[in-house]
């Protein structure tokens, strides 16, 4: 059974006193879809459905899909500032420990001021998760997440109306509290003061938070091994049978909560003097992706772009910031119309690899 | 109120934002390639803008959108700076129509140059094919600027035909510090010039490998013959640097467009040596 507003008046009341002074996105149902949405504009929070992720990861509170880098006008320039009033409240292990990796890569080497802005003025908020169908956490390193990586963390192990029985693993911070009823655990001093006027018993961390324990088939993969294992299959067949099915759609990308390129654009108004430069959302996975002007395409066939992908993820992510860029999530596979499984290309990179 | 505790101490930097620059001079050096002098509007940023030679600038115009173009003036000029452009998409086309006095936005520089500090006392050979004379430029005024830290230097430049060869009103200053040879794919009749690859130009001068570095940039195209007869010639890897093109957006790695394998182009490149791409068949492509 999920949980939500219904089994909790009080947590409504709180997000909503919160809005008063923030933006605050929760993930709610709209037309069938799971979506994170403004809370002032939905009834429908919910969380622990067996179909349990949002279409567009919580990496859109602070990348958005489109946002404005400045202004101009008569040859002047307006620099556009991003908000800085941002809590995300809802997110699973692996989409905390993802906000960790997306924020340690924004900010490596020349920092991202618009992403920045947002999100070390942003709070977010984890509740335990229930695996929804074809996530993977523990296989890419995302299972876990310390104090730091969160704000607040709302446990529900426990609570009625949440039904954990389906994997028999909790999923919080410590022992099972006795109590039937929420609990909030605070990562942060930011995380504490905000939890001041929650309707729930409030402890700081104290470790590890955890997502429940996959079944017992799954095996891990060899990270530290990977980055060598996928360049050494630059090129083989696999990519090829890939290119076959995939259909360029670019899905993939924009539901992943740790992809991040975009292009960007100049938008004017009638008046060609006045307008505004506007980054976007890209995908690797379109062919124009990296053609240059003139016509060259530096990345023409589709099996090198899906190669192209996974080395980001598990090559070079892996390499510069030492984690794999790929949260275990799903949500590729899960939107993908070809079905494309990152686990079953994995296996088939190991697969291929095996030998050398 | 949100808490500001969290924000970082030392302030964020806002790549994105670029600074006006004046249209000086224009001229049309061949068809569709536009030679630019500029200057900064901000008197502060024209005193201290400082780069080397194979860095590149995100050059834009508000409304129209933002390409990295290579400075092809020496870091040794002060106070204004070169760009080249060959029409090739909808931003070049519109820099184009630019008028003294008009203009543009840029930010940067990017990337990394050929690290000229690194071949003080040797002699450098330029091989350039098209418009791939125009970063390349930089480096040869800077070397000729430079004359004495330098030893004899050799510009190769090839063209689809004579009247695309760049920068011909300063082979005779170049000339100076050594040598200019050129050769274009086809010539109209009573062309007295070289017709043929750009190899060719490479058996002509026959250049021995001690003490020589190689500093190319080109179309693709070019890449595998120039290297393969440098290889016979006996040129090394760590000795031969090659600016290479990719799509890019940001400059500042994180658009990700110009990835090659484990590099950006816009932060490791542009410019980049043979060895440290050995192995990467996506690079010279």
């Amino acid at each position: 059974m999920a949980y939500g507003y219904d089994a909790h008046p009080a947590l409504r009341r709180w997000l909503l006193e919160l809005a008063a002074d923030y933006r605050v996105l929760v993930p709610a149902e709209k037309g069938g879809n799971r979506i994170f949405q403004e809370v002032g504009t939905t009834d429908a929070l919910v969380f622990g459905l067996a179909q349990d992720r949002t279409v567009l990861p919580a990496k859109k509170a602070f990348l958005p899909p489109e946002e404005m880098l400045f202004e101009f006008s008569a040859g002047r320039i307006l620099p556009a500032m991003p908000l800085d009033d941002t809590i995300v409240f809802g997110l699973h292990v692996c989409e905390l420990s993802a906000d960790r990796l997306l924020t340690a890569n924004m900010t490596h080497d020349r920092p991202d001021f618009h992403y920045l802005v947002r999100r070390n003025g942003g709070i977010i908020a984890g509740v335990s998760c229930r695996r929804t169908s074809g996530c993977f956490c523990e296989k890419t390193g995302h299972d876990q997440i310390v104090p730091g990586d969160f704000d607040l963390f709302l446990d529900l192990d426990g609570c009625p109306g949440w039904d954990s029985a389906g994997t028999g693993e909790q999923c919080g911070g410590g022992a099972k509290t006795s109590v039937a009823q929420p609990r909030l655990i605070a990562g942060s001093a930011a995380g504490r003061k905000l939890a001041a006027s929650a309707p729930f018993p409030l402890e700081n961390a104290t470790g590890a938070i955890r997502a429940p324990v996959a079944a017992a088939s799954s095996k891990t993969w060899p990270l530290d091994e990977l980055p060598a294992r996928i360049r050494d299959s630059f090129g083989a067949t696999i990519w090829d049978d890939l290119a076959a099915r995939c259909l360029g759609c670019g899905n993939c990308t924009i539901v992943c909560p740790l992809c991040y390129c975009f292009y960007t654009r100049d938008e004017t108004g009638l008046a060609p003097e006045t307008g505004r430069r506007l980054r976007l959302w890209d995908s690797c996975q379109l062919l124009a992706f990296a053609r240059v002007a003139g016509g060259h395409n530096f990345r023409e066939s589709r099996s090198e772009r899906i190669w192209y992908r996974f080395s980001h993820k598990f090559m070079r992510m892996q390499e510069t910031l030492g984690h794999a860029g790929c949260s275990g999530c799903g949500a590729c596979f899960h939107f993908c119309p070809a079905n494309i499984d990152p686990q079953q290309v994995i296996a088939d990179v190991l697969e291929v690899t095996d030998s050398a | 109120m949100p808490d500001k505790t969290r924000q970082k101490e030392a302030p964020l930097r806002n790549e994105y934002l670029p600074d006006q620059a004046l249209v000086l001079e224009v001229r049309e050096l061949a068809p569709g390639i536009h030679h630019f002098v500029l200057e900064f509007v901000d008197p502060v940023l024209r005193e201290n803008f400082s780069f080397c030679s194979g860095q590149f600038l995100q050059v834009s115009l508000l409304g129209i959108g933002e390409s990295p173009i290579s400075i092809c003036s020496p870091p040794t000029q002060q106070g204004s700076f070169e760009l080249c452009v060959r029409e090739a998409g909808n931003l070049t086309q519109a820099l184009h129509r630019l008028q003294p006095g008009d203009s543009l936005w840029v930010r940067g520089p990017y990337g990394q140059g050929f690290p000229l500090a690194e071949m003080a006392g040797q002699d450098l050979i330029f091989i350039a094919g098209g418009i791939g004379l125009a970063p390349l430029r930089s480096a040869i005024d800077c070397a000729v600027c430079l004359n004495d830290e330098f030893g004899e230097l050799t510009v190769l430049h090839g063209a689809r035909s004579p009247d695309f060869l760049l920068f011909t009103d300063e082979y005779e200053t170049w000339r100076q510090s050594g040598r200019v040879e050129t050769i274009v794919d086809e010539a109209p009749p009573g062309w007295r010039g070289q017709i043929g690859v750009i190899t060719a130009l490479l058996d002509l001068v026959n250049p021995a490998p001690e003490n020589t570095s190689v500093l190319i940039c080109g179309p693709p195209v070019m890449f595998r013959f120039v290297l393969g007869r440098l290889k016979e010639l006996g040129f090394e890897d760590t000795r031969i640097f090659i600016s290479l093109e990719r799509h890019m957006r940001c400059g500042v790695g994180k658009c990700e467009h110009c990835v090659v394998e484990s590099f950006y182009t816009c932060r490791q490149g542009p410019v980049l040596s043979i060895e440290q791409i050995r192995g990467i068949s996506s690079a010279l492509r």
